[in-house]
């Protein structure tokens, strides 16, 4: 197993700058995804690393073997990919024991492996069945192991989850992180799914436009996004802006909102983004108070979806989102005016520029 | 629903007509192989003469090996390159790519004659003249087209991320081919082999332009045959590979479900 290094990796596809001078570095052991909406360069990124796609230029390290110019199958990598790639031709056994049989190994010591692999993925009794017998959940286990079985230094998964229905994937995703944990392996996915980065990762990267945006663990990057983008793609924002003074920011309306001394950088920031989670909403004007933010804003319409209601607000012509627990905001009024407020460390100062 | 009834009917008298008009011949030709009569006169007195007398005619026994010998090393030449181009074409981007596959159709299209005599003329002009060799290139040449498109349309249902998985596993690109690849396109190789041997055994043109006088292919010698004066022992040769080659499309179909999904 290794960590993996990625330094100022640059990659065209005609006209198309699908890397722009992307470095990363992935520690030995870590669970890292690669997040961005379609076209960001993550799976270039991943192929790039896998050896599928050879950059324009940048560097490549896998352990401490620079690979630029080893082609996939001598990169020692184990790779899952989005619809599984199951050999339709083979047994499961067989396809797991594929990477073994290219390698050589003597059959008992592949039937030993193969069991093994099987049994860690909790598949253990189907070795003798086809691809086409299982179900989604089923391949997406043998691919795992398959990927897994040949020892390869590092794992990379291609929206692993991404072709199963949701309550399943939920389950993959614990699964996967167990198996993770389990074989200590570096693991690098992709994925356009916030929320399932935000579950599995040790850290994660945001990928926009071929540009490496933020990387950072899950908390620091739900809590101090360095742009509206990263803001707003992990995790949901109202983003507030306006003139900003030494420690407040005026708005349009002329209400001032505050945020958290130590949240504040050298600069002052070109935004304010408030999580919808942080949000109260209350039908009576709350007593002014210096820590917290309070503006004026209607209701537009309430959505309940069991333990959380979605209040979907507008204020200035600008949509305001507030996620409240069941029952916890009572005495609100389905339309009409109300206050909305939250204490100003819940501002997130977003940097300028 | 009377209308439907009747269109149905029709459809099924439009069957049979088709059959009968493919079949009737050919049952009337294997029939008359084992008629006594040379001149076709009803009714049928069975014989087994014209089949025992073919067996001691050895133009038509060489001519008959020739064509199978010369079939079937076309059919192996033919099926590796067209299967090795197919290939080629579904996995590289290359220069030139596009205008190489156009380039396979015209000899399809092209009639037979003309192709037939561009290739006398030239095996001339290069000193190689007539003979075996010449055949076998004529055919292979004709073959061909027919093998790499039936291969493409196999691998046209064939996922490349199931490379791309053989590759991440560490197998070379031959292994990658030959336990991934040709497996998954099998039944489209069995059916383009079909087609070259077909293309080569059927083949008379090429082979009349090709062969050396004398050591011709089959369909060669049985139109001398017929120029010269027609005998039942051509019906008994006819209803042979008749028999062969429907053996051999039921099996194959069988086997291979004509390169559809099995």
């Amino acid at each position: 197993m290794a960590g993996v290094r990625v330094a100022n990796i640059n990659k065209h596809f005609g006209a198309m700058k699908a890397l722009d001078d992307v470095s990363l570095d992935f520690a030995d052991g870590e669970f890292f995804g690669l997040l961005g909406p379609s076209g960001s360069g993550k799976t270039t990124l991943l192929r790039v690393i896998a050896g599928f796609l050879f950059a324009d230029s940048g560097s490549v390290v896998i352990g401490d073997q620079p690979v630029e110019r080893v082609p996939v199958e001598k990169r020692e990598i184990g790779m899952v990919f989005q619809n599984y790639a199951l050999f339709p031709n083979m047994s499961i056994a067989d396809n797991v024991g594929f990477g073994l049989r290219v390698r050589k190994q003597s059959r008992a010591e592949i039937a030993r492996n193969v069991a093994q692999a099987l049994e860690l993925v909790q598949l253990g009794h189907l070795g003798e069945r086809r691809p086409h017998q299982l179900s989604g959940g089923q391949r997406q286990r043998v691919a795992l192991a398959r990927a897994i079985v040949t020892q390869p230094r590092v794992l990379l998964l291609d929206e692993p989850l991404s072709a199963l229905d949701k309550a399943l994937r939920v389950d993959m995703q614990i699964e996967l992180k167990r198996i993770q944990r389990e074989v200590g392996i570096t693991t690098i996915f992709v994925t356009h799914d916030q929320e399932e980065a935000l579950t599995l990762s040790d850290r994660i990267g945001i990928l926009k436009d071929g540009r490496l945006v933020q990387t950072g663990t899950p908390h620091d990057m739900y809590h101090a996004p360095v742009n509206e983008f990263a803001a707003g793609f992990l995790g949901e924002a109202n983003i507030f802006k306006g003139a900003v003074g030494a420690s407040a920011m005026t708005l349009a309306d002329g209400s001032t909102i505050r945020w958290a001394d130590h949240q504040q950088d050298a600069r002052p920031p070109g935004a304010i983004a408030v999580r919808p989670e942080s949000v109260i909403v209350s039908a009576k004007r709350p007593d002014e108070h210096p820590h917290m933010n309070c503006l004026k804003a209607s209701i537009r319409q309430k959505i309940f979806a069991g333990p959380t209601v979605t209040y979907l607000l507008e204020w200035q012509d600008q949509p305001i989102k507030i996620l409240a627990k069941e029952g916890e905001m009572k005495d609100i009024p389905d339309a009409g005016d109300v206050w909305i407020n939250w204490p100003a460390e819940k501002s997130i100062a977003i940097p300028a520029g | 629903m009377a209308m439907g009834r009747f269109l149905e009917r029709l459809g099924r008298v439009y069957l049979g007509v088709v059959l009968a008009f493919l079949y009737v011949p050919i049952l009337v030709m294997a029939v008359m192989s084992f008629n006594q009569s040379e001149f076709y006169q009803l009714p049928i007195r069975f014989t087994t003469g014209w089949y025992e007398k073919l067996w001691n005619n050895s133009e038509i026994l060489n001519a008959a090996w020739s064509s199978v010998w010369i079939a079937c090393t076309t059919t192996v030449i033919a099926t590796t390159l067209g299967t090795a181009a197919a290939i080629a074409f579904f996995r590289y981007e290359f220069r030139g790519k596009v205008i190489l596959q156009a380039l396979l159709f015209p000899p399809i299209a092209i009639p037979w004659l003309i192709t037939g005599t561009a290739m006398l003329i030239f095996f001339f002009s290069i000193g190689l003249g007539r003979g075996a060799p010449a055949v076998i290139i004529g055919h292979v040449a004709l073959a061909l087209p027919y093998v790499i498109v039936v291969v493409t349309a196999r691998l046209r249902t064939f996922d490349p991320q199931l490379e791309e998985a053989a590759r991440s596993l560490g197998a070379s690109s031959w292994e990658v081919t030959r336990s991934v690849t040709l497996p998954w396109i099998a039944s489209g190789i069995i059916a383009g082999a079909l087609f070259a041997f077909a293309v080569s055994f059927d083949q008379f043109v090429v082979s009349y332009f090709l062969a050396e006088p004398g050591d011709s292919t089959l369909p060669v010698v049985i139109y001398t045959a017929i120029r010269k004066g027609f005998t039942p022992e051509i019906n008994a040769i006819s209803t042979i590979i008749i028999v062969i080659s429907m053996s051999l499309m039921l099996l194959a179909a069988r086997y291979a479900n004509f390169g559809g999904e099995r």
